[in-house]
């Protein structure tokens, strides 16, 4: 493409200059040379005609002139031919004048009747010759004219031999022009075209080749300038480069979720953290539009206000799909230079756990007064019936009453102990000792402890041990804990059942397992189970005489050992709490 | 693009349809989110959904109108053809089909608040399931809708054979317990009725799963047809 530019071009140019220049000094040239040959030519035969006019053609009779004229004609190797006032031919040193026609009327004739000299070139039809004729008139008789001829021919040749010498001269000077027209020409085109080629790859991001700044001239300086380009350009995209990726970790690392929206509701940006919250898939989102990519009416509509609006504004999200979460939004609108409408950047929380916080708070609140206010009122009403009713008066009745209120003050005590059990262990939870307790032993004691009561209701209690394992820790803690679980396990198996305790290592992790196989924990129930007061099923756990914090201070204990509880549980089946404590290895007392 | 070489006519057009696509998602998204909620209050037996669903299932019902109204005017003022009229089609079927799950969202809540009047009824594990599985329907029909995906569109029309199967084991459970314990009935039946809606949004997400089949492999068919020529 090039090659058929620039280079073409130029060589068209130069050649076309070139041959201009060589046409028109060869043809003057030739020009010249021809015109001063004839002149030069002319004037030796006008000397010619004047010597003979002057010696021989007016004096001499015809016959004499006759013979003298033939004489010269051949010794000066010319035609010579004399011609009388009416034209008639006088003498001719080539042919026979009286077969002569006249020549009055022969240009040169003319030209030397009225001008005194004439000359023409002519072809001569006596002769069959290109001839050059010059006629003067005569001096010495009134009319008469001598006409010199000479055969012109030679000369002709001459100015041909001389004009191909030029010609042959001119070409080669032309094609040696054109060499070097070529050479100079291609070293301009070809620097040019491997800045193109470079060019062309800096176009498609292929950095690193520098050119060849061969040379002082423009060019070379041209290379070394476009290669300082090339550097700097490589520099500036390395950094923007570096700074957009140093960008997208800090985005995608994020625990906030982070979406951009351009004026017209393209998806300009979301980051790994919102996909996340979202509950998008991995699906493309950039640069569709946010309904395609979060159909979510609240969020979609919040995108639309922050986009209306003057500042930023927040608000609330509630996903139930796949599982319930609350997300924080705050929304602020943002201005692209191109539109003048305006964008908005989303920063999405997750407040999913503030708000169960809260929420177990205000349970707690409500729950903990219900608790305290049933047995309160069942006293109140029992002792008021028995001041004001009489029932004092009736000793059975009266009986039966106290034990009632003393039942309650025992469950009104239980509540509260167990409430400041769990307050201290919430209070203390750094500052408990760290003890190595063997778990083996505690394990058993547990069992032996319960093995009445098991024995009471038809319940195997069995404990299985497999490896005298030690935790870090406080073993009145744990022995609470595994009394609690032991405890539920029991009031909720049905007679004739087991119940396991079992001990093992996992990996670091010593768990202690209880497993019954009585009426077991619908689904539902199972993350809140160890929340405080939480009940699946109030009555019964009343009548079987929970406080319900049973399980809270079982979940705190794994805690401060940081450790946790898990349970599993099929209805109908039976469930198993699994206490998860890190083991404490040999020697080795972990710090507090 | 080369936006600038199409006719101006051309581009008014592709905006509208880009509006229009944009407005039966949104709307698409206010009925998955309906009926995610109404499931979930099932779930809970949570009486408080209904009032707001019914609010909701207003704006769906004015927005259907208006969607439909769209779709006619683009078809009278471009007269589309091919794969826009393709696309124009389906969205005034699946148009329909969004406001009919928006209704049965509504009465699936109104169950959820009837069943709460009944106390500690238990909510059998099918139904749960059978909610989870006609969400993810729905979220896969719409998601199928966004990217014309024909592969996802075949993967709903499969998982509705489930949602039948959990129907026709809700109805022997039904059956089974009121005859077992009488005094049940009512609480029974609006479980069954639940169960009943629920699967009717199912076949309502597997027809639009089938209008985006046809929309996505008309497209693929078009395609050949240019190549042939």
């Amino acid at each position: 493409m090039l090659r058929a530019g620039l280079f073409w071009k130029l060589i068209l140019t130069f050649s076309l200059v070139i041959a201009f220049c060589l046409a028109f000094v060869g043809g003057y040239l030739v020009l010249r040379q021809r015109a001063t040959t004839r002149e030069q030519t002319e004037q030796q035969l006008a000397h010619l005609a004047r010597v003979i006019d002057d010696r021989f053609a007016a004096s001499m009779d015809d016959g004499a002139r006759a013979g003298v004229v033939g004489r010269l004609g051949r010794l000066t190797e010319s035609r010579i031919t004399i011609i009388a006032a009416d034209g008639t031919v006088v003498a001719d040193s080539e042919g026979d004048p009286a077969r002569m026609e006249n020549h009055r009327f022969r240009p040169e004739v003319q030209g030397a009747l009225n001008a005194g000299i004439g000359s023409s070139l002519r072809f001569s039809s006596t002769v069959r010759e290109q001839f050059l004729y010059v006629a003067i008139r005569s001096t010495r008789r009134e009319g008469w004219v001598v006409r010199v001829a000479m055969p012109y021919e030679q000369y002709e040749r001459t100015v041909r031999a001389s004009t191909n010498v030029l010609i042959l001269g001119g070409g080669l000077a032309g094609i040696l022009a054109i060499l070097l027209a070529v050479f100079f020409t291609r070293r301009i085109t070809r620097p040019l075209r491997a800045m193109r080629r470079n060019l062309q790859r800096m176009e498609r991001g292929e950095f690193g080749v520098r050119l060849d700044p061969a040379g002082e001239d423009e060019i070379g300086l041209l290379a070394r300038t476009l290669n300082r380009v090339q550097e700097q350009l490589e520099g500036t995209i390395q950094n923007l480069t570096n700074q957009r990726n140093q960008r997208e970790v800090i985005l995608a690392s994020m625990a906030e979720g982070l979406l951009a929206v351009d004026a017209d509701d393209r998806v300009l940006l979301i980051n790994a953290s919102a996909r996340t919250l979202l509950g998008l898939d991995s699906q493309r989102a950039e640069n569709r539009s946010l309904v395609e990519t979060v159909r979510q009416p609240v969020f979609v509509d919040f995108v639309a206000r922050v986009r209306q609006a003057e500042g930023p504004l927040t608000s609330e999200l509630v996903l139930h799909d796949p599982h319930p979460r609350w997300l924080d939004l705050h929304g602020a609108p943002v201005h692209f230079a191109e539109s003048e409408r305006a964008g908005a950047v989303v920063v999405l929380n997750d407040v999913t756990r503030v708000r169960k916080l809260e929420k177990s708070r205000k349970d707690f609140v409500a729950n903990v007064s219900h608790e305290l206010k049933t047995p309160v009122t069942s006293i109140k009403g029992f002792l008021e019936t028995l001041l004001e009713g009489g029932a004092l008066r009736d000793p059975e009745s009266a009986e039966r009453f106290l034990r009632i209120i003393t039942k309650q003050t025992d469950r009104l005590s239980a509540i509260i102990d167990d409430l400041l059990y769990l307050s201290r262990l919430e209070y203390e939870e750094q500052d408990i000792p760290r003890d190595s307790v063997s778990l083996a032993p505690l394990v058993e004691n547990c069992v032996a402890d319960f093995d009445h009561l098991a024995r009471s209701r038809g319940i195997r209690l069995i404990a299985r041990i497999s490896e005298p394992l030690r935790i870090s820790g406080d073993a009145s803690l744990v022995t609470r804990a595994l009394d609690n679980l032991i405890d539920n396990a029991i009031k909720y198996s049905t007679s004739g059942g087991a119940v396991e305790v079992s001990l093992s290592l996992q990996g670091a992790w010593v768990h202690l397992a209880v497993r019954d196989h009585g009426i077991g924990i619908p689904e539902e129930h199972l993350p809140r189970i160890s929340e405080r007061f939480y009940r699946v099923d109030t009555a019964r756990s009343r009548d079987l005489g929970g406080t319900g914090l049973g399980l809270a201070i079982v979940k705190h204990v794994a805690l401060v050992h940081r450790g946790s509880l898990h349970v599993e549980s099929t209805p109908g089946e039976g469930s198993r709490f699994t206490l998860q404590f890190p083991e404490l290895t040999n020697g080795a007392r972990s710090g507090a | 693009m080369g936006s600038g070489k199409q006719p101006l006519l051309k581009r008014h057009f592709d905006r509208e349809l880009q509006q229009l696509k944009k407005r039966i998602l949104s709307m698409g998204g206010i009925v998955e989110d309906l009926i995610v909620r109404s499931i979930e209050a099932l779930r809970s037996r949570d009486r408080s959904l209904v009032a707001e669903a019914m609010r909701i299932e207003e704006a769906i019902d004015a927005e259907e109108v208006e969607i439909e109204e769209d779709c006619l005017k683009l078809i009278a003022l471009y007269q589309p053809v091919a794969g826009d009229l393709r696309f124009i089609a389906a969205v005034l079927k699946i148009n329909s089909e969004l406001e009919r799950m928006g209704d049965l969202a509504v009465h699936i809540a109104e169950r959820a608040r009837d069943l709460s009047a009944f106390g500690d009824i238990h909510v059998p594990t099918d139904l749960r399931r059978m909610g989870t599985d006609v969400q993810s329907m729905v979220r896969r029909s719409l998601e199928s809708l966004v990217n014309q995906d024909s592969e996802l569109a075949l993967q709903v029309l499969q998982a509705d054979n489930t949602v039948d199967e959990h129907h026709r084991r809700m109805f022997d459970f039904v059956a089974e317990q009121v005859q077992a314990d009488p005094t049940q009935t009512m609480p029974l039946l609006h479980l069954l009725t639940a169960s009943r809606y629920l699967e009717r949004i199912a076949d309502a997400a597997t027809n639009i799963a089938e209008d985006v089949y046809y929309l996505a492999e008309g497209e693929i068919i078009r395609h050949r047809a240019e190549l042939a020529e």
